[in-house]
C-alpha cells in the first residue's frame, strides 16, 4: 500500500531525511518511532502529500506521489501532530465540511456514525476551540476516518495528553487498526506497544532499524511512557540490528 | 467544487465575526453620510457620490476586515488538514476569495436603500448607478484579491493589513505618476492605476476595457497568491 524507495527531503541545504526506504502492507499497522527532530514529522507529511521529496519514489495506493497526490489524498485519512482544526467551527459542522470536501455519499449518516463511535453526541454543537484536548483529538481523529480512508497516517496522536487521555484515546485508535492500514508516528513506546506489527526506528532523519512485533508485545494496556532519546538502548533490548554509526 | 465548500465555511466566520459587523456598519454610517450631504446640501439624486467615497473607503476596510483570510490558516496550523485533503491550492484562493467577495456584496446591499430613496424622490439615472455598482464589486473584488495574495505573504495580520492598503493605494496613485511621465510610460502607468478606471464606473461609464482591467488584474493576482503558496508551502 505504501512504498517508498530512498526518499530524501532537504529544507535548503540540510537534509532531514535521508534515503528512506519501507514498505507498508495491507491490513498492517506499522510505527515510526524516534525522539523529537528525528525527522518523523517531515516524513508524515511526505506521504500525506503535504510536502513533496527533494528526491526518490514513493508510492501509496500504486500512485505516485508526484504525480498523482491528489488521489493520495483522496484516500488518505490523516491525523497530523497537535491537530489543528478550525476552532470556531461546531464539531458537527466540522466532521460535515470534512465530508464535503471529500465528497462523502450520504454525509449526514457518515458524519452521525463516526460521532457516534467517537462518543461526541454530547459536543456536536460545540465549538472545537472550546474542547478539552483529549475530545480534540478525538474529533481529529473522527476527522481523519470520516471519508472511510483507506490508508490512516496519525502524527503522535498521544503527544500533549494525560495519562488518563491517553488511556481513554487508546480505546478509540485500537478499533481502527483493525479497520485500516495504519502508519503512526511516535516518540511514546507504549503507542508502538499498543498498536504497532511493525516498528521502524528513525534517526536523524534515517531509518536506522526494524522490528515486528509479536501479538504478546501488543498490550491492552499502556504500561510505561519510554524515554525519548533511548533508541540505542531499546535497540538492544529488542534485539534490532542498528548500524553501529547511529549507537 | 471544492472551492465553493472552502468558500461556504470562510463566509460562515464572517458571519459571526463582530468585526465584520463593526466594520459593515462603519460602511453604511460613512455612506450614508455622503448620500445625505448628497442629497440634502446638493439636490442630486445621483450615487456617484457614494460610490466615489465608498471605494475609498474599501482600500482600508477591507484588508482590516480580511487580512485574516490565509494568515489564520497559517498561524494555527489548519492548512496542513486542508492541504492534505483533496483540495488544489487554486481551489483554496478562489475559495477565499468568493467568500469574501460574498460578503463584500453583503455589506453593500444595504446601500441600495439610498437608491429607493432618490427613486421615490426624483428620478434618478439608473443605468448610471447600477455602473456605479458594478465598478464598486470589480474594485471590491481587486482590493479583496490583494488582500488574499498579502494574506498568503505574510506571517501575521498586521503586517498583511499594512501590505495590503500599501498595495491598494499603490495602485490606487499610480495613475498620477502617468501624468508626470510623457509618452508610453506614462500610458501605461495611467493604465495600471485602479482610479483611473473606477471613476469611469462612478461617473456611468461602461466600458469593455474597463471590465478587463479588474478582471485581468483580479485573475492575475489570485494566480500569483496560489504560486506564492505553493513555494511557501
Amino acid at each position: 500500500m505504501i512504498e517508498i524507495e530512498n526518499i530524501t527531503k532537504h529544507f535548503g541545504n540540510k537534509a532531514v531525511i535521508q534515503n528512506v526506504n519501507f514498505k507498508v502492507e495491507k491490513g498492517e499497522t506499522v510505527g515510526l518511532y524516534g525522539q523529537t527532530g528525528a525527522g518523523k514529522t517531515t516524513l508524515i507529511r511526505v506521504l500525506t502529500a503535504y510536502m513533496f521529496p527533494s528526491s526518490g519514489k514513493l508510492t501509496i495506493l500504486g500512485y505516485n506521489i508526484l504525480s498523482h497526490s491528489h488521489e493520495i489524498r483522496r484516500r488518505v485519512g490523516y491525523l497530523p501532530q497537535g491537530v489543528s482544526l478550525y476552532g470556531d467551527m461546531t464539531v458537527e459542522n466540522y466532521l460535515t465540511f470534512v465530508a464535503r470536501l471529500h465528497r462523502v455519499n450520504d454525509r449526514h449518516r457518515r458524519v452521525c456514525q463516526v460521532i457516534e463511535e467517537f462518543q461526541l453526541s454530547r459536543h456536536t454543537k460545540t465549538l472545537i476551540g472550546k474542547l478539552p484536548l483529549d475530545l480534540h483529538r478525538r474529533v481529529g481523529l473522527a476527522q481523519a476516518v470520516v471519508f472511510n480512508p483507506e490508508i490512516l497516517i496519525l502524527d503522535q496522536p498521544t503527544a500533549g495528553l494525560a495519562p488518563d487521555q491517553i488511556m481513554e484515546i487508546y480505546q478509540f485508535i485500537k478499533p481502527l487498526t483493525n479497520q485500516y492500514t495504519v502508519f503512526l508516528s511516535t516518540h511514546t513506546w507504549c503507542d508502538v506497544e499498543q498498536f504497532c506489527d511493525r516498528v521502524l526506528m528513525m534517526d536523524k532523519g534515517r531509518i536506522v532499524g526494524e522490528k515486528r512485533l509479536k501479538m504478546s508485545q501488543r498490550r491492552v494496556e499502556p504500561r510505561k511512557v519510554a524515554e525519548p532519546g533511548a533508541i540505542s538502548i531499546l535497540a538492544e533490548a529488542l534485539s534490532i540490528s542498528i548500524n553501529p554509526i547511529f549507537r | 467544487m471544492n472551492a465553493l465548500v472552502v468558500a461556504k465555511r470562510e463566509f460562515e466566520t464572517f458571519l459571526v465575526s463582530p468585526t465584520a459587523y463593526l466594520i459593515g456598519a462603519f460602511f453604511l454610517f460613512i455612506t450614508g453620510i455622503v448620500f445625505s450631504f448628497n442629497v440634502v446640501a446638493h439636490h442630486q439624486a445621483t450615487l456617484s457620490p457614494v460610490f466615489e467615497v465608498a471605494g475609498i473607503t474599501l482600500i482600508f476596510f477591507i484588508p482590516i476586515l480580511m487580512n485574516h483570510l490565509l494568515v489564520r490558516e497559517f498561524q494555527r496550523g489548519t492548512l496542513e488538514l486542508l492541504m492534505t485533503s483533496p483540495v488544489a491550492l487554486w481551489e483554496i484562493v478562489l475559495g477565499k476569495f468568493l467568500a469574501a467577495f460574498l460578503f463584500l456584496v453583503v455589506m453593500v446591499a444595504p446601500t441600495i436603500a439610498y437608491l429607493f430613496i432618490l427613486i421615490y424622490f426624483g428620478q434618478p439615472d439608473l443605468p448610471v448607478a447600477l455602473v456605479g455598482y458594478l465598478g464598486l464589486f470589480l474594485f471590491g473584488g481587486l482590493l479583496i484579491s490583494i488582500v488574499v495574495m498579502s494574506s498568503a505573504m505574510c506571517t501575521n495580520r498586521l503586517t498583511a493589513v499594512i501590505l495590503s492598503v500599501a498595495l491598494a493605494a499603490f495602485l490606487w496613485l499610480i495613475g498620477r505618476l502617468g501624468a508626470v511621465f510623457n509618452g508610453s510610460v506614462g500610458a501605461i502607468l495611467t493604465y495600471l492605476s485602479s482610479q483611473y478606471h473606477f471613476l469611469d464606473f462612478v461617473v456611468g461609464v461602461l466600458t469593455i476595457s474597463n471590465i478587463t482591467y479588474f478582471v485581468s488584474m483580479i485573475v492575475a493576482i489570485l494566480y500569483l497568491t496560489t504560486h506564492i503558496l505553493k513555494i511557501r508551502l
